[in-house]
């Protein structure tokens, strides 16, 4: 730095830390100290301009006493070496904490994959395994569902809707391969498998709420189930982990699903009006009609994938 | 006596504190009788003479210090640029307030060390008694 910068840069510290000090005293102060530079570089020529700035002090504390002297309160004092030292360290723990997040990222990369073939869902590198052929979810090596394997059981039925005025299926399912395909019976029927955790045996759970039809799977592990719906009947899904299927449907649907995927396969002599939402993964080209008469068709998926 | 290295450092912070307080009115005393000597005088000037007479005064110190008895109406301040080649100068003069002034802080000062030589010559008085 050159010696008309060393004391420019002087006078600005020396003027901004003046703080509340009117600004034609501020240029007065300036060129007052300016001035004195100037005389102490005339009068004493061995003396550079580093030890006449040093001898006046640091700008800051020039300018406090200036501001002591009317009263006023000082700004903050200039930072001492450790200040620096501090922020220095804060920095540099703030970038190891930064790089570790990014080997964090970089060991649970990708967030979201989602193998076809094997029909797995993993997410976080491999922290939650969705296998969705199973109804089955892991996480980071322990596994929910898949430990009673040998007590699979089937258990199928259906539900006579003649006479009964039901407009809503809700289905309520977790860990589950399901299928969904319309029948043209008037009733709900349903054939499913599932093991067991306890003794008793995982069966189907149907109840009417008004114009609603619920369909639960008790005890449901490793539960796959196909649902035959009546054509019109309106379908709402709520589920955490594994597939769901839907096959050329005449409905409006709603799914509601935490990990796993979708599978919503048009009929294509059908309209369907689409809504779909997934937060981490991915979503297949569907070729949507805003008709009055198109299905309704909402998918909302956090984790995975919906395919047609 | 000093008896330890520790003890030479608390009685050097001791005196440093001590002197702090009493250069403080001391010092105004010093720069306004060499203005009313000098009739006017800037910075630097004031700085080179008191140091001349043992008197030191640190620039960062002595202009805030003219500032703040400008504000105060002890001084005025001119800027002068025909007088001196180079840059201009901001000198300072006693105004008729400055001169009061300093006359009653000379009276006071006299006062103060003459209290303080009577304090001595109670001692002497009771050591003959």
């Amino acid at each position: 730095m050159s010696k008309h910068n060393k004391l420019e840069m002087y006078l600005i510290k020396l003027e901004k830390s003046l703080g509340s000090i009117p600004i034609s005293e501020k240029a007065e102060i300036i060129t007052e100290i300016k001035s004195h530079i100037l005389d102490a570089t005339e009068n004493n020529s061995g003396a550079s301009i580093d030890d006449i700035l040093k001898s006046l002090g640091e700008p800051e504390q020039v300018a406090n006493k200036y501001l002591l002297e009317r009263g006023l309160s000082p700004q903050k004092p200039p930072k001492h070496p450790i200040v620096k030292w501090l922020v220095i360290g804060f920095l540099g723990t703030f970038a190891i904490s930064a790089a570790m997040t990014l080997v964090l990222l970089f060991k649970f990369s990708p967030l979201i994959e989602v193998d076809e073939k094997a029909g797995t869902v993993k997410i976080l590198g491999g922290m939650i395994d969705v296998q969705e052929s199973k109804g089955n979810i892991s996480m980071s090596g322990l596994s929910f569902g898949s430990m009673n394997m040998n007590l699979n059981k089937s258990f199928s039925g259906n539900f006579d809707l003649s006479g009964k005025i039901i407009e809503e299926l809700m289905v309520d399912l977790d860990n589950t391969k399901l299928i969904v395909e319309n029948t043209d019976a008037n009733s709900v029927e349903y054939d499913c498998s599932a093991s067991s955790h306890s003794d008793e045996s995982p069966s189907a759970v149907l109840k009417v709420d008004g114009k609603v039809l619920k369909f639960m799977v008790s005890q449901s592990k490793n539960t796959k189930c196909e649902l035959g719906v009546p054509k019109k009947m309106s379908l709402n899904v709520n589920a955490k982990n594994g597939k769901f299927i839907f096959e050329e449907l005449a409905n409006n649907v709603n799914v509601n699903a935490l990990n796993g995927k979708i599978v919503f396969s048009p009929d294509e002599k059908l309209k369907y009006n689409y809504k779909l939402n997934v937060t981490n993964g991915k979503i297949s080209d569907f070729t949507g009609s805003e008709d009055n008469d198109a299905f309704k068709v909402e998918l909302k998926l956090i984790n995975g994938k919906i395919t047609n | 006596m000093i008896h330890s290295y520790a003890m030479y450092h608390v009685m050097k912070d001791l005196i440093k504190n001590w002197l702090t307080q009493i250069k403080k009115g001391y010092l105004d005393l010093c720069i306004l009788s060499l203005i009313e000597t000098k009739k006017k005088s800037y910075g630097f000037e004031i700085i080179s003479l008191l140091s001349e007479v043992d008197v030191v005064i640190k620039e960062g110190t002595l202009y805030p210090l003219l500032s703040r008895m400008t504000k105060d109406g002890l001084l005025v301040a001119t800027w002068h640029t025909e007088e001196v080649l180079g840059h201009p100068r901001k000198f300072y003069s006693l105004t008729k307030l400055g001169k009061v002034n300093l006359k009653k802080m000379k009276t006071e000062y006299q006062n103060l060390y003459e209290t303080y030589d009577n304090i001595k010559e109670i001692g002497a008085s009771n050591e003959q008694t």
